[in-house]
């Protein structure tokens, strides 16, 4: 993927969201939304240094993973209006969104929960002898927390499974901070369960091509030693946790910053139309659809 | 073949084995214990699909389903059903819910053995059941096989399912002998209801090691008692006792596990709240209510309900007709006493 690729998946990913804090008063989408505004670099970044038959596992925050990877973007908007053509059939809302088709196997919200399965996923795929195949596990810094994660960790080092963990560190868990949560030598432990030569730190998570340069390189090297890896990346959480209160840029905001760098032409400023149509389109098929019943 | 529980249970891993070249198992102690977890876990043949598991279990678990989404079929093994707690979250939240929030897409073929302490002081954190706890959870199937027959075929055939299905083994049943056609319980998965004897003055009901009491409470009073064997606690399958307890009017429920909250009092409801019987029929409920096990054999060996106990209260309700002369003695023989803490005179422990 070229910048002018990197940066036009990543406004695509912002122009939905946006669009779902616009439509979210109507009482319409009627779940829980957790938006991934400010954290599009580390999606993008990721899903681009993928192949096709990697897969990932993502969190309650999946927005922009799933639509990084491929998802398909009608059968989101259909999962958030509780459609019956939704991705999960109206069963998961925002929370669960997956497209296997696109290699998105699975979200879930209880924070670590999925991580295992991501790890299980690599251990049948290791075990059948295939490789050049990867799975990413997308996990918030809270998941270092949870004993599951670790324990996962632990599994795929034991076992030198084709499995990635991409830490992505906003710095909040719901309202506490880091600072709060977590001894200040917690990230730097799980780097070293995690073998060295594997691990990674693309401390800027706001610039997707610095994210998909650390993972091309993670991931080669993954393939070639068999060995798990961890890329974290420090990234920003401008919304408030759940729903779609706007608190502020602790400090600029990526897209505008990815930006300012590209050349700029006529290309980039045709872009937002085109994908506005997309959006729309989507979301006026998802709302015509059929509601999902039991 | 006649054969013992255990080795049943590793027979029937064999077939499934066999059937599905992908299938593994996973658990602390598969590739390692000398006893082979009490001798159910196939040999050599099959030890590339043992996994040796780090003391992991919400892992473990999570991995088996992530195993799923490639087409893996798995069987956990937890030597004691408190260390499946450890993996309640991803027992509820993924495995049960894996084909309901992919729309299907997904299936979750993953046998939990949940192997149930008793005796020789296992106490309150290795002797519970929990059978009541799994039951609740939508998306899993509980199944308490009672004999070898019943334990090779759900072994043989769980992974037919293609439901993450609880499979609750009493450590007591695993030196029980039976007969198991090979070749006929190959062909025959476990469905519904056992019915173990055909009585008509009235019918009881109940599940797992109580089984077996319940059998010998009533072998010399033959004819008397329809006893029922439910071995699917979820889903339930009513249907002969619902017949059974129209024949005979009378239903006497024993519950296996705590009956607090228990199996039994679903069957109960069931029985007379929705949709009720156009027919009075009397009901009744037995069974321990122990809230914790005791470590000391003292204490612990009036924490399960015996043959005695069930035969006299049949008497009490006058539901059958006293067995010959010395029978009762008998059973008395049977009592919990002392030294009545271990499956069989021969055991000398440890667990």
């Amino acid at each position: 993927m070229t910048p002018i690729d990197l940066y036009r998946s990543m406004l695509r990913i912002r122009m939905v969201e946006e669009r779902i804090v616009q439509e979210y008063p109507n009482q319409e989408i009627r779940c829980p939304v957790h938006l991934s505004i400010g954290q599009e670099a580390v999606a993008v970044g990721v899903c681009a240094a993928l192949k096709p038959r990697d897969t990932i596992f993502s969190t309650h925050r999946c927005h922009a993973h799933y639509l990084a990877k491929g998802g398909d973007l009608y059968r989101m908007f259909a999962e958030l209006y509780g459609r019956a053509d939704g991705c999960c059939g109206g069963r998961g809302g925002s929370m669960h969104l997956m497209d296997p088709d696109a290699g998105v196997m699975w979200s879930g919200p209880i924070v670590g929960s999925a991580v295992p399965m991501a790890v299980g996923q690599a251990w049948a795929i290791k075990r059948s002898g295939q490789t050049d195949r990867i799975v990413v596990s997308f996990m918030g810094d809270g998941a270092l927390e949870e004993g599951i994660v670790w324990e996962s960790m632990n599994f795929a080092s034991l076992h030198g499974l084709p499995i990635l963990f991409v830490l992505e560190d906003n710095g909040y868990s719901v309202f506490a901070h880091r600072r709060a949560r977590q001894y200040e030598g917690l990230q730097r432990a799980a780097i070293s369960v995690i073998d060295w030569p594997t691990s990674d730190i693309a401390d800027d998570g706001n610039n997707p091509e610095q994210v998909r340069l650390a993972l091309c390189g993670v991931r080669s090297k993954m393939v070639f030693n068999e060995y798990p890896g961890l890329l974290r990346c420090l990234v920003q959480r401008p919304y408030a946790h759940v729903g779609t209160a706007f608190e502020g840029w602790a400090r600029s905001d990526p897209l505008d910053l990815f930006r300012s760098n590209l050349p700029q032409d006529a290309q980039l400023d045709a872009m937002a139309p085109d994908i506005a149509r997309e959006i729309e389109t989507a979301i006026q098929l998802a709302r015509a659809a059929q509601p999902a019943r039991s | 073949m006649h054969i013992t529980f255990a080795q049943a249970i590793a027979l029937g891993t064999c077939e499934a084995l066999r059937a599905y070249d992908r299938a593994q198992i996973m658990g602390l102690g598969v590739e390692t214990d000398p006893g082979r977890i009490f001798g159910t876990i196939p040999g050599l043949e099959f030890v590339s699909r043992l996994v040796e598991m780090p003391c992991s279990e919400a892992a473990m678990t999570g991995i088996a389903v992530g195993a799923a989404l490639e087409g893996c079929h798995t069987i956990l093994v937890h030597q004691r059903v408190e260390f499946a707690l450890l993996a309640m979250e991803q027992i509820v939240n993924n495995a049960a819910k894996l084909s309901f929030i992919s729309n299907g897409r997904y299936t979750c073929p993953i046998l939990m053995r949940l192997i149930i302490g008793r005796g020789w002081g296992q106490g309150p954190t290795h002797g519970q059941s929990l059978e009541a706890l799994w039951c609740a959870i939508p998306g899993l199937r509980v199944v308490y096989p009672t004999t070898p027959a019943d334990a090779y075929a759900v072994m043989a055939h769980g992974f037919g399912w293609q439901t993450p299905t609880i499979v609750i083994e009493h450590r007591w049943l695993h030196d029980t002998v039976g007969e198991v056609d090979l070749k006929k319980a190959s062909s025959r998965a476990v469905t519904g209801t056992r019915h173990v004897a055909v009585g008509d003055r009235c019918t009881v009901v109940t599940y797992g090691m109580t089984v077996l009491e319940a059998a010998r409470a009533i072998a010399d009073i033959p004819r008397q008692v329809d006893l029922f064997d439910l071995r699917w606690l979820q889903p339930l399958d009513l249907l002969p006792v619902v017949q059974s307890a129209l024949r005979t009017g009378r239903v006497l429920l024993i519950e296996d596990g705590d009956k607090l909250h228990g199996i039994m009092a679903e069957v109960a409801a069931r029985l007379l709240i929705d949709p009720p019987l156009h027919q009075p029929i009397e009901v009744h409920r037995m069974g321990p209510s122990r809230g914790h096990l005791w470590a000391a054999r003292t204490v612990a060996c009036e924490q399960y309900i015996d043959a005695y106990e069930i035969y006299e209260k049949l008497i009490h309700l006058d539901w059958i007709d006293p067995g010959a002369q010395g029978y009762v003695e008998q059973l008395k023989a049977l009592l919990p006493t002392g030294d009545s803490d271990r499956p069989n005179p021969d055991f000398r422990g440890p667990f």
